[in-house]
């Protein structure tokens, strides 16, 4: 690396923005929703982002342009210095989707095994991957079942392991932790900051404060398609309430409550890029 | 050559054991089955004698149920999509490799179908040509498979099934659309539908009504499915990436 040039963060999105059509009430496509806009986000080496933000604003959104699964309408979403839709880029990302689909047919083990061998393991490292994955999530017992017969519960830490298979550089999980058991949930956490610490850049979506504390250093949070708050964990959690209603939302409720698109109080979105 | 081949035989090793192990194969076989023990029960009350009845009602069952088959599979509406998932499409292997592994290991799951119901059929009757219908009843399967799995590309499940098999049922009759004798409008509208439809009724065994003889069949559908197939893995890279499903 040349002295004084820094390097690209892991994970970047500069001035995001995609939109979906919307039809109208005759059935045609009448406007478009932008579920992403403008949206600025890095995450460094070694370092858990959560990405927070109420239902429906924008969160999954932004993963999936992250994950190059979906195109974005302007802006730049990148993933290891090279646009995240190129091969280079899904070489050094793990992805867990919101939705648990796995291919039909498949028990556990065959889907951890068909997942190392498309991130380019081969024979015997695929296998020892795929155990090693399927370890770190106490996935021993399910190995031979289909995912489609296993609980939500399981299905979820067989996404998960999909995801840290193969020990990528750059992992991006879309609320990895939904419908775990207390117990699950500590070897999920686990595993997720276990990636980061020997050095992968960590993008995940939360909506549960405790998993945050657990396993993030900064939060990002989003509103309609936009960045409206971020900052060290810590910080955030400091910060002072804004009086809302006291019920249960904890400092996470609040800070969204608190920093919505037209609420006022919230960040600059091009000061929040990094924490 | 090869490290860059194992991902999508791994792909296509996945979509067949989806079309294996949960869209009903082996019942398709076991029905397969039925039908030609039914047939040969009741050939002794027909006036048949040579095991017509039950290679009819073996080849009717394993035409109906391939077609189901590959339309189930094809379109999506059966599995989902397969190994094309959100998960394994962020993987480094192209969006078109993965479509082209789940044909693969559908079309691999099909073959085994006409296979079964080849040698189901052979056992039951003594007809001859058993080999030649149940290699035309593999090519008409595939066919209808790259029409259903180009539909799944460009569109959705709920949408590419009917379309499907729309397309495969008027592909039994393209070949009464109207040739270069039409007039007006008529001329350049069937000149198209005869290049989008395939032309099944080509594809039947040469000894009935429109069958070609077995290398033209076979060429034809070789070139049909090829065209097909390029088509959908072309467009669906863009279309995933601007609808994100």
């Amino acid at each position: 690396m040349t002295p004084g040039r820094r390097r690209e963060p892991e994970i970047l999105a500069r001035r995001l923005t995609r939109s979906f059509p919307v039809r109208g009430r005759s059935g045609w496509r009448a406007r478009r929703r932008f579920a992403v806009r403008e949206l600025d986000l890095a995450v460094e080496a070694g370092e858990v982002v959560a990405l927070v933000g109420e239902n429906g604003s924008g969160k999954t959104t932004t993963l999936r342009l992250l994950a190059g699964l979906l195109a974005p309408d302007s802006g730049d979403a990148r993933i290891a210095g090279c646009p995240a839709t190129f091969p280079a880029a899904r070489r050094r990302l793990g992805f867990a989707a919101e939705e648990d689909r796995f291919p039909g047919g498949l028990d556990v083990r065959g889907v951890l095994r068909l997942h190392a061998s498309l991130a380019g393991l081969r024979g015997s490292e695929a296998k020892a991957a795929a155990t090693r994955a399927a370890a770190a999530l106490d996935l021993g017992p399910w190995l031979s079942r289909r995912p489609s017969r296993c609980s939500r519960g399981v299905r979820r830490r067989v996404s998960l392991a999909q995801a840290i298979l193969g020990r990528p550089a750059i992992l991006v999980l879309d609320e990895p932790f939904t419908g775990l058991d207390p117990v699950a949930r500590g070897r999920a956490f686990v595993a997720v900051r276990r990636s980061a610490d020997r050095g992968a850049a960590v993008l995940v979506s939360l909506h549960d404060e405790r998993a945050v504390e657990a396993i993030a250093e900064r939060v990002v949070a989003i509103a309609a398609g936009t960045v409206v708050a971020a900052g060290p964990v810590e910080e955030l959690r400091r910060r002072p309430r804004a009086g809302g209603p006291e019920d249960g939302a904890g400092w996470l409720g609040d800070l969204l409550r608190s920093s919505g698109p037209n609420r006022g109080g919230g960040d600059p979105p091009a000061s929040v890029a990094r924490g | 050559m090869t490290r860059r081949w194992l991902p999508v035989a791994s792909a296509a090793l996945a979509g067949f054991r989806g079309l294996a192990r949960e869209g009903g194969l082996v019942g398709s076989v076991g029905l397969v089955a039925a039908a030609v023990a039914a047939g040969m029960a009741l050939t002794p009350a027909s006036v048949d004698d040579g095991g017509r009845l039950a290679a009819d009602l073996g080849w009717g069952a394993a035409g109906l149920l391939g077609w189901i088959l590959a339309l189930g599979h094809g379109s999506g509406v059966v599995g989902g999509g397969g190994v094309v998932a959100p998960a394994v499409l962020a993987r480094p292997i192209s969006p078109s490799a993965l479509l082209f592994a789940r044909f693969a290991g559908h079309a691999g799951g099909l073959v085994v179908h006409a296979a079964a119901a080849t040698l189901l059929v052979g056992l039951g009757s003594s007809g001859s040509g058993t080999l030649l219908t149940g290699w035309l009843l593999g090519l008409r399967l595939l066919v209808v498979l790259s029409v259903a799995t180009a539909l799944f590309a460009l569109s959705r499940p709920a949408l590419a099934a009917p379309l499907a098999a729309a397309v495969s049922s008027a592909g039994w009759l393209s070949h009464r659309l109207p040739g270069p004798e039409a007039e007006g409008w008529l001329r350049p509208a069937a000149a198209v539908a005869r290049r989008i439809l395939p032309d099944l009724s080509r594809l039947d065994h040469p000894g009935f009504g429109q069958g070609a003889p077995p290398g033209d069949a076979t060429l034809y559908a070789a070139l049909y499915v090829a065209g097909v197939l390029l088509v959908a893995t072309a467009a669906f890279p863009a279309v995933l990436r601007r609808s994100g499903r």
